[in-house]
């Protein structure tokens, strides 16, 4: 039986942790087992180093470290099975809560929006992270993950754009178009591109390409057309803009106070700096080619409103300083007009809606023109 | 004959558990050694795959440890926890019928004793 040194042993553990087994566990445990080998299978007089790099190959295909590996694996199996059961808990759970939420939200019952908070939550950061590192685990190239990952962040900024929105939160519309253009320009060309050159995976790869391609088309046309265009908005704001016109012509030449004078020359400029947006042309136009081409839109814009909240605030203080200067019943009516709803919320409100609000206070003036002269 | 790793890989931590219940406590190299002898060289179990199950049956808690200094170095020394001595005879028993139902499976004649 062969006597092994203090030294020799320090040579092995050397060596095996050089050779890349971290776990202290089984350092001791490789050590004493080629210790006992050595003891057990060497020769009083033989050569310890010969005999140990031979014994040691015996332990491996390729490198030493693939024993730490296959425990680390070993050690990790149970915990993958646990977080796929989350993983799918947490898909379903934002699934159920998000469909419960927006029920909720259609039926203005309270407590639609925490729901529709939380289903946000678990689903992008639970669900898809967890998809991300179960997913990443079976793939092997470097490419391959990035692709997913990117994705992912896809998907999570495409499930915050639908809560900013939801929740009139700013910032909802810059956060969707980084989406889109994440996915469209970014994800979708490297998903594609490394796919279609895999035979087992180019069907599904084109497949897939075309129905997200298909998806963002339908959402980025929902984007755009967004509020949903109705023509009947557009033609009662130009039967309004006649009716105003005509009461003009009516009215005497007397000089009505500067006040109201204030309130109507607010209204014009925001008016023609709405028109200028919708149709190009910042004249006046009622005809009805004009009108075929005018775009409804929302009064928020992708970089927020604009010269247009200037521009509104100046005719809110005109109409507040009008307001205070005459008495009751010819006061202009603002409620659950733009000229009410806070900033935060205007988001909600068409430049349609608002050409309509401003018009209707320049007939109110018109139709109160008498008070308005007596004013003077 | 020494039979393919593919085979091993699937019985081995039954074997573990086995050897185990029937020797109290031992540690790895006795453990390859215990198999050797016992299937006359036909079972050589690899240090590769050895250790690992150790590793994941010992986090699992069906295996308690307990550790020896041999001068510079350390014994571990392995033997079945509560739950592993349960797990061992269920092992075995699968096992067993498992081996029974292969029989039938791949119609195997048993040469008589």
């Amino acid at each position: 039986m062969y006597c092994i040194t203090d030294k020799q042993v320090d040579y092995i553990l050397n060596d095996i942790r050089r050779n890349g087994i971290e776990m202290e566990d089984l350092q001791l445990n490789l050590l004493d087992h080629i210790c006992c080998i050595i003891e057990q299978q060497l020769e009083d007089d033989g050569d310890f180093e010969r005999f140990y790099h031979a014994t040691v190959r015996q332990f491996y295909k390729h490198e030493l470290h693939e024993i730490e590996e296959e425990t680390i694996n070993l050690l990790t199996f149970k915990n993958f099975y646990q977080m796929k059961k989350f993983m799918l808990m947490s898909g379903l759970f934002s699934a159920v809560t998000f469909i419960t939420g927006s029920f909720f939200k259609i039926m203005h019952w309270p407590g639609a929006s925490v729901m529709l908070v939380l289903a946000f939550f678990a689903f992008s950061l639970l669900f898809l992270p967890m998809v991300f590192v179960l997913k990443t685990r079976e793939m092997n190239q470097l490419r391959d993950k990035w692709i997913l990952g990117l994705g992912t962040l896809a998907g999570i900024l495409y499930c915050a754009s639908m809560l900013f929105n939801v929740m009139h939160w700013p910032g909802a519309r810059i956060i969707w178009f980084i989406t889109l253009i994440l996915s469209a320009f970014v994800v979708l060309p490297l998903y594609f591109t490394a796919g279609v050159r895999r035979a087992e995976t180019r069907v599904n790869t084109i497949v897939t390409s075309v129905l997200i391609l298909g998806f963002l088309g339908v959402q980025f046309t929902l984007t755009a057309i967004r509020p949903i265009a109705t023509r009947g908005d557009i033609y009662t704001y130009a039967r309004n803009e006649l009716l105003l016109d005509n009461l003009s012509k009516q009215a005497s030449n007397a000089a009505v106070s500067e006040l109201a004078a204030k309130v109507n020359a607010a209204c014009n400029e925001l008016k023609l700096s709405l028109l200028k947006e919708a149709t190009g042309d910042s004249a006046l136009h009622t005809d009805d080619h004009t009108l075929a081409h005018m775009r409804q839109q929302s009064m928020q814009g992708l970089f927020g409103y604009g010269n247009k909240l200037a521009l509104l605030n100046a005719l809110k203080s005109s109409v507040k300083n009008y307001n205070t200067a005459v008495a009751a019943p010819a006061r202009i009516p603002v409620a659950n007009t733009i000229l009410d709803v806070p900033v935060n919320q205007m988001g909600a409100y068409s430049n349609v809606d608002a050409l309509n609000n401003i018009v209707q206070v320049q007939l109110f003036l018109a139709v109160n023109r008498p008070a308005a002269v007596a004013m003077r | 004959m020494i039979y393919s790793s593919e085979l091993i890989k699937g019985t081995l931590k039954t074997i573990v558990l086995k050897m185990l219940e029937d020797n109290r406590k031992m540690y790895g190299y006795e453990i390859t050694q215990k198999v050797k002898e016992l299937t006359k060289d036909r079972i050589q179990l690899t240090e590769g795959a050895l250790y690992p199950t150790l590793h994941a049956l010992e986090n699992d808690g069906l295996l308690t440890t307990e550790t020896e200094y041999i001068g510079k170095r350390v014994r571990k020394y392995y033997s079945l926890s509560p739950s592993g001595k349960g797990k061992a005879r269920e092992r075995v028993s699968e096992l067993a019928d498992f081996m029974e139902t292969m029989k039938l499976l791949l119609d195997i004649q048993v040469k008589p004793a």
